[in-house]
């Protein structure tokens, strides 16, 4: 039996998702809430600030010329203790000093952020998490820094040429965004996913719907138009984050990312479209094998799983983006479920290259596809099975493997 | 002679351990009207699915030559948010239809079915039986070839099934050819070109005579209880003459139904599985 071209018949699918579900109120009320979110991030601080300050005060920062040693006594929790800088002609210069005993650690820049490399389990290490924790070049003015510099002269010390970017600034807030955008999407749209593809079999549609198209275009259609309506909604909200920064003029935390390029938006939108097809596949494919609607409820924590590990790895990297954990971190760019986070990640700490960035990519694209068929071939194959699933959370898992065996 | 549009060539198929087909073959031809027969359980619906494609046989071969089938399964489910119009439109451009031709044919085959008023209704509120004409209309709204069609007449009120009958009338006319499943003997006999009877997990064709051998008279005599006897075609005048003669009552002449006979005879020791 010849069926109609397939890219037209999910657009079709597609687009009545998305018209039956836009209309729904619920879906404006979550945009709405989502807005209002977005806009306290933006005003909250600052209104707080406001209330528990009556009087305005102008933002001024003051430098205690004593600042930085004074961290280090706190550190190594010795009042007389003494810090020593010195500079080295190069990173590996600098690691071999490290090696050598020479030196406890040393800040390097890695793509315009101030980054500390050392032993973990020396004292400077304790130093470096300070200074990095307070960012105190972010907030030093011209004059406050060459205070800080005659202070530190006095003591032997000397400041490293260094500046925090506020583009490594915006990068690192993006990659913690995506991962929060991330989880909210598959949260909210994977189980939209999951429930309309076991409903059409709850309510013996698919019978109907399987004389027209191939499971592959049914599912498709579904991922895309559930996938539009989660694009609007982001749209909605980066709207509306717009507006706010725009009216508070910039002073704001989540302002830092308006210094970012247009690519990294880009790149953004890429790695979430793609993080949103990865685990839209997954839910589809495990609605494929589940006969009612309340076993996706099942299904979603351990779905949710991957995302969260993923952003622990993003922390973890950020925390020390030249040092072994971050390297090993770097392969999990490639892995299924891990890359979409990741793989942003390690482009915003400059651990991987542009043609890895488009291997990952690939590679994601890949999965997306085999995960979309397999997911189809569980939907046919299942599409008459009203067995309710046995408890548990690996149920959907146990039934997944028995149907391919 | 032009190929068969659709066939089912000694098709094995089981549910798990359940045989549910063994060697079964049919044949549909183009423009021709089709009965499937079978106890409950025997495997009709089964039938059916292997001849759209949603199941698929351990043996044996399906060929499906129509370029689109318009599928009534027997448990029907709808959009039931959507409503009436934009269902079917919906369905009209799966088919390949475009935006203002699928909006046509939805009119066309709302009016046809008296749905028209309820365009706009959301499908869940609607009658049964309106959601079943609804259902009707999305097997028949892309103009396919081949009608598969299961159990059509369920929950449907007298008048309602008139209009049934006359559609299917009418996509004979038109050339389309016709799977009907159904429990409605009368309707076969006299609709169907062939009838397949589902039994010993085999598709037995059996043609239905136009002219009956005999006719079923049932007669009543004053208060007492009436009477059914068996009459020879070529005996029928004679026998109602002489009943009104006597001052009987003829309540009844019926065309004897060889498919009936035929059926019951082959379902009689068909011991079926509840897999269809």
């Amino acid at each position: 039996m010849r069926r109609p071209d397939a890219r037209r018949q999910i657009g079709v699918v597609a687009r009545r998702e998305w018209g039956e579900r836009v209309r729904r109120p619920g879906f404006w009320a979550t945009v709405l809430v989502g807005v209002l979110l977005v806009l306290a991030a933006q005003f909250g601080p600052a209104l707080a600030n406001r209330l528990m300050h009556p009087v305005p005060t102008a933002r001024a920062y003051r430098v205690a010329p004593r600042l930085l040693e004074g961290l280090y006594r706190q550190a190594v929790r010795k009042p007389r203790a003494r810090l020593r800088v010195v500079e080295e002609a190069s990173r590996a210069r600098a690691l071999a000093a490290v090696r050598e005993g020479r030196l406890d650690g040393f800040f390097s820049l890695s793509r315009g952020r101030l980054v500390y490399s050392g032993h973990p389990d020396q004292v400077s290490t304790l130093v470096g998490s300070a200074y990095n924790a307070r960012e105190l070049t972010r907030y030093l003015g011209p004059s406050a820094q060459a205070a800080l510099a005659a202070a530190l002269a006095r003591h032997g010390l000397e400041v490293l040429p260094v500046r925090v970017s506020q583009r490594a600034v915006g990068g690192r807030l993006a990659v913690f965004l995506l991962g929060i955008v991330l989880y909210m999407v598959v949260l909210t749209y994977g189980v939209v996913i999951g429930i309309s593809t076991v409903e059409e079999k709850e309510t013996r549609h698919a019978e109907m719907l399987l004389s027209r198209l191939e499971p592959t275009t049914l599912l498709w259609g579904k991922v895309l138009g559930i996938g539009a309506l989660a694009a609007l909604q982001l749209l909605i909200w980066t709207l509306a984050w717009g507006l706010a920064v725009a009216l508070s003029g910039g002073a704001s935390a989540t302002s830092e990312l308006r210094r970012l390029p247009p690519t990294d938006f880009l790149l953004f939108g890429l790695f979430a479209a793609v993080g949103y097809l990865q685990y839209g596949t997954i839910f589809a494919g495990l609605a494929s094998r589940a006969t009612r609607a309340s076993e996706m409820n099942q299904a979603t924590l351990p779905v949710l799983v991957p995302i969260m590990l993923a952003y622990f790895g993003t922390v973890l990297a950020m925390s020390g983006p030249t040092g072994p954990v971050a390297r090993v971190l770097s392969i999990s760019a490639y892995v299924p479920f891990l890359a979409p986070l990741m793989g942003f990640a390690q482009l915003q700490l400059g651990g991987i290259h542009w043609w890895g960035v488009l291997l990952d990519l690939l590679l994601q694209a890949v999965f997306v596809w085999l995960s979309m068929r397999y997911a189809a071939v569980l939907f046919k194959r299942h599409l008459l099975d009203y067995r309710p699933l046995r408890r548990g959370p690996g149920a959907l898992a146990r039934r997944g493997r028995r149907a391919a065996g | 002679m032009t190929d068969p549009l659709a066939q089912l060539i000694d098709v094995t198929f089981a549910y798990a351990a359940t045989p549910v087909l063994e060697g079964a073959s049919l044949t549909l031809e183009a423009g021709s009207v089709a009965g499937l027969l079978g106890r409950n359980g025997a495997g009709k619906t089964t039938t059916m699915r292997l001849l759209v494609g949603i199941l698929a046989p351990e043996r044996g071969r399906v060929v499906v030559r129509s370029m689109a089938v318009g599928y009534l399964p027997e448990e029907r489910g709808l959009y039931r948010r959507m409503g009436v119009r934009a269902y079917l439109q919906f369905l009209a451009r799966l088919d390949g239809l475009t935006g203002a031709r699928a909006r046509e044919a939805a009119d066309r085959w709302l009016d046809r079915l008296e749905l028209a008023r309820a365009a706009e209704a959301a499908i869940e509120t609607l009658s049964k039986g309106n959601q079943q004409k609804v259902q009707l209309a999305a097997s028949l709204i892309g103009d396919p070839q081949l009608l598969l069609w299961d159990e059509p007449f369920s929950g449907l009120d007298p008048v309602n099934r008139d209009l049934m009958l006359e559609l299917l009338a009418e996509q004979r006319r038109a050339g389309k050819s016709v799977l009907l499943s159904t429990h409605r003997i009368a309707d076969l006999e006299e609709l169907a070109d062939v009838v397949y009877i589902l039994a010993g997990r085999r598709l037995l064709a059996h043609r239905p005579s136009r002219e009956p051998e005999a006719y079923e008279l049932e007669l009543r005599s004053g208060a007492q209880e009436s009477i059914s006897r068996r009459v020879p075609r070529s005996e029928l005048p004679q026998a109602l003459a002489a009943a009104l003669e006597r001052g009987e009552t003829v309540l009844r002449v019926r065309p004897e139904q060889d498919l009936e006979r035929v059926f019951r005879e082959l379902a009689a020791g068909d011991e079926t599985d509840a897999a269809s």
